[in-house]
């Protein structure tokens, strides 16, 4: 279990990968491309700001993902810089909302994290099932 | 956090080489979620102190804030990744505006004047004019306003003062040693429009006073612009050394 305070995940886009300190720390490889994967994902529904990305993250898996406000932002900046990402600001009750939306390339690159993210947990179902039978 | 420590953020990731629109966006963003993260601990019956520190510590520390910025190739501004294009753009950029301007008054020229040229239609008067203009226009104004943008596209990107400072006093130099011209004289082609670069060493003295008149100027807006930044921000977090 992470401790508090400690930052859960760091994503990283331009490797693609992700560590998660307490969980992955001899193999961050397995965890790769995970919040890219969630955060796209939140983002296919509806565009959002990032306030609201945070919340839902936590929400939205029952705490199992927290991506930290200070991971969020610089991967939100990097996913745009990719052009995975658009960004349009907004002003709201006197504040500057700066909405995220996802790109043809952005749904073109979930659509292939899904795949692959189905693919490897197939694979670990398998595996644990096979291991839960013996 | 106060809303000068979100100023002194962008100021930091500003120096650590994050390009200007994204650390104005994370300016904006991170105040907002501050707010954000405020009101709803507010909302939830906390008091003013908790909901602050409550706030902070979600937010996380400045460090870790630019450290994971800073750490990020996407987010690195053009010229934090290659300073020393500062060196050589300006004059780049004189050279091929140059061009471009010297065309156009060609251009213009030839329309106004059809070939050939009806050089008794232009008085002396008027073709000295025109030729102070030119010389006030390529040699003064071009090069002085380039200085300037260059100035504030370095102040705006935070980097090392030795770039845009090389690159303002070789562009002046160069622009010491160029010449155009326009008149009227003898000959079936009486009108002429002219431009050249050359120098003597002769003239190197002359050459050099004139490349030192236009330098002076020149950087005046980019020692202005390091004054004020270095006086608005000095009560700010620790910076790296960086326009300076």
């Amino acid at each position: 279990m992470p401790m508090a305070g400690q930052q859960q995940y760091a994503l990283h886009t331009s490797s693609d990968k992700v560590y998660a300190p307490a969980m992955i720390a001899g193999n961050p490889s397995l965890m790769s491309g995970v919040p890219e994967l969630v955060v796209l994902r939140l983002l296919a529904q509806q565009e959002m700001y990032g306030y609201e990305i945070a919340r839902a993250l936590k929400l939205g898996s029952r705490g199992a993902l927290d991506l930290g406000e200070g991971v969020l932002y610089p991967a939100l900046h990097a996913l745009e810089a990719r052009g995975l990402l658009r960004a349009r600001s907004q002003r709201v009750e006197g504040r500057t909302r700066i909405y995220y939306a996802l790109t043809a390339r952005g749904r073109r690159r979930l659509e292939r994290l899904i795949e692959n993210w189905r693919h490897v947990s197939a694979g670990v179902e398998l595996i644990l099932g096979a291991a839960g039978h013996e | 956090m106060s809303e000068q420590r979100f100023r002194d953020l962008r100021e930091a990731l500003l120096r650590r080489g994050v390009a200007p629109r994204y650390a104005h966006r994370a300016e904006v963003e991170i105040a907002a979620h501050h707010r954000d993260l405020l009101e709803r601990a507010l909302a939830r019956g906390e008091s003013a102190e908790e909901a602050r520190r409550g706030a902070d510590v979600t937010i996380g520390t400045d460090d870790v804030l630019i450290e994971r910025f800073a750490g990020r190739k996407e987010l690195q501004s053009w010229s934090h990744r290659f300073p020393a294009a500062y060196g050589l753009a300006p004059i780049l950029c004189f050279g091929c505006l140059g061009i471009a301007l010297m065309a156009a008054a060609a251009a213009a020229t030839h329309a106004i004047w059809p070939v050939p040229h009806d050089a008794a239609r232009i008085s002396a008067g008027l073709a000295a004019d025109i030729n102070l203009a030119l010389i006030a226009l390529f040699l003064w104004i071009l090069p002085l306003s380039l200085a300037a943008g260059f100035a504030v596209l370095a102040y705006r990107q935070r980097i090392a003062l030795r770039w845009p400072i090389t690159g303002i006093v070789l562009l002046c130099a160069v622009v010491a040693l160029i010449n155009v011209g326009f008149g009227v004289k003898g000959g079936p082609k009486p009108l002429f429009l002219q431009a050249g670069i050359g120098f003597g060493t002769k003239m190197l003295p002359r050459e050099f006073a004139l490349a030192l008149s236009k330098a002076v100027p020149a950087l005046l807006p980019l020692f202005w612009l390091k004054y004020r930044s270095s006086t608005k921000f000095r009560s700010g977090p620790k910076h790296p050394p960086t326009f300076s």
